[in-house]
């Protein structure tokens, strides 16, 4: 199915959880297209609403919620956007069987009730149309309190493990809020393995990635004021987001001459635009006065670590690293974007 | 002795001036080669410097190490020298800024006796 998607406008590739593509999509619509490992899948998206989530790794295909509880059970996704013509998102739903449901139907959150079973599928099994498995969900017989699954933690940092039995997809009684209409449900798997042990625990993980994450939320940033193109504002939250993930980044912000910004992560962040904005100032003199070229990019170098100052596009980037950090690797992206700003 | 020391920088590849600056923006020494408008820059320097100190202070203990400032065509490294002193080389985006990093700590001391 993933291949039949219209593929769309690539925005960026990021690495982030799952609840970060949900607060970072409110304009967006078109797919989000993720690798975990040796799996892929995708989200299909609209205005921050997720109306698909599909899942394959080998031969089995997750979807529905069953897909998002594996998302939900990484700790960070490698993913791609790419933006959808309203043609294009048309086919995408046509293609995943979800035209005229309301959208957010897929999403647990949104439809709570909703009894969109979650369908782990052997691609020998002949249904790969998330629509076909809806109407059959789990006997509530499979939730028995003090199955063998809700014991044994698991790394989540393993090899994907994709359920391959349905009792694996079953929550524990302590998970409430998930109704027997969401339980999973398996075709054409006829192996009879054993739950895999954690399967508790990414239920577990899920409802901890639900909680408010530490990091500011920007989708309450008053970034819609000084950023009103949302291409540009989604750009530039990949960017930050895409910048942040980087081993060694503490901090990314986004601020411009009338000191407004956009931030993930830690620091005293207003101190330090007062003082970022006052060089800007004199390095543009600079720029003035010399034949050097457009400014780049500026780094400070103290002992606890470095603050890299850069164009971006009308505004500035200001990123926060420790002192271990891969200094080519931000000047990488930072000539992308230099490059993105030409084009 | 410092135009001495400061000529081992401008001998590198792509480095093409190399000034001791004061706190004020004055040029205390300088080795420059094509370079118009040195007091400009070391009047600019000497701001960011300062203000570089400033950001220090606001997310460490107040040292600092060094400032590299990256133009499409040129880069500008500036180091401490003493509280009110630093040394600046100018050189193209293609010189080694490894190498002028390790010069730079290299001679600091030397320049320093030699003020």
């Amino acid at each position: 199915m993933i291949d039949k998607i219209p593929k769309g406008t690539l925005i960026g590739t990021i690495e982030a959880p799952l609840p970060w593509i949900f607060s970072h999509t409110a304009r967006f619509v078109g797919v989000v297209r993720i690798t975990i490992q040796d799996g892929e899948g995708f989200l299909l998206i609209e205005k921050g609403k997720v109306r698909s989530y599909y899942f394959r790794h080998g031969q089995r295909v997750l979807t529905g919620h069953a897909a998002q509880d594996y998302f939900s059970s990484q700790p960070l996704i490698h993913f791609s956007m790419y933006k959808h013509t309203p043609e294009e998102f048309s086919s995408a739903l046509i293609i995943t069987g979800t035209e005229g449901a309301a959208a957010g139907a897929d999403e647990p959150k949104a439809e709570p009730s909703l009894p969109a079973a979650p369908v782990i599928l052997s691609q020998a099994a002949q249904v790969p149309e998330p629509g076909a498995a809806i109407s059959k969900p789990v006997p509530a017989a499979l939730s028995a309190p003090g199955s063998p699954q809700t014991t044994s933690p698991s790394p989540s940092t393993g090899p994907p493990e994709i359920p391959k039995h349905s009792e694996e997809l079953v929550s524990p009684p302590v998970q409430e809020s998930v109704s027997s209409g969401e339980q999973g449900l398996v075709e054409g798997d006829t192996s009879a393995v054993p739950p895999a042990p954690g399967a508790i625990d990414r239920i577990d993980e899920k409802i901890s990635l639900e909680q408010p994450l530490a990091e500011p939320d920007l989708s309450e940033s008053p970034a819609e004021e000084w950023l009103p193109d949302a291409d540009l504002r989604m750009i530039a939250q990949i960017m930050l987001g895409r910048i942040k993930t980087l081993p060694g980044v503490n901090a990314v912000l986004i601020f411009n001459k009338d000191m407004h910004f956009l931030s993930i992560g830690d620091g005293n962040l207003d101190a330090l635009v007062t003082s970022a904005e006052d060089m800007l100032m004199t390095v543009s003199q600079l720029d003035a006065v010399t034949e050097w070229g457009s400014f780049v990019q500026m780094t400070i170098q103290i002992p606890s670590g470095n603050v890299i100052i850069a164009p971006f596009f009308d505004e500035y980037l200001c990123i926060l690293t420790s002192p271990d950090i891969n200094l080519g690797r931000i000047r990488r992206i930072l000539r992308e974007i230099k490059t993105q700003q030409v084009q | 002795m410092v135009t001495e020391i400061l000529n081992k920088f401008v001998i590198l590849t792509g480095v093409t001036a190399a000034l001791v600056i004061g706190k004020k923006g004055d040029i205390i020494a300088s080795v420059k080669s094509g370079l118009s408008t040195p007091e400009a820059i070391a009047a600019a320097m000497s701001f960011v410097m300062a203000e570089s100190y400033t950001v220090a202070h606001q997310i460490g203990k107040g040292e600092l190490l060094m400032v590299v400032i990256e133009f499409a065509d040129y880069v500008l490294i500036a180091g401490s020298l003493t509280e009110d002193k630093f040394l600046a080389i100018v050189a193209k985006t293609d010189a080694n800024i490894g190498q002028i990093n390790l010069e730079m700590k290299k001679y600091k001391n030397q320049i320093i006796a030699g003020l």
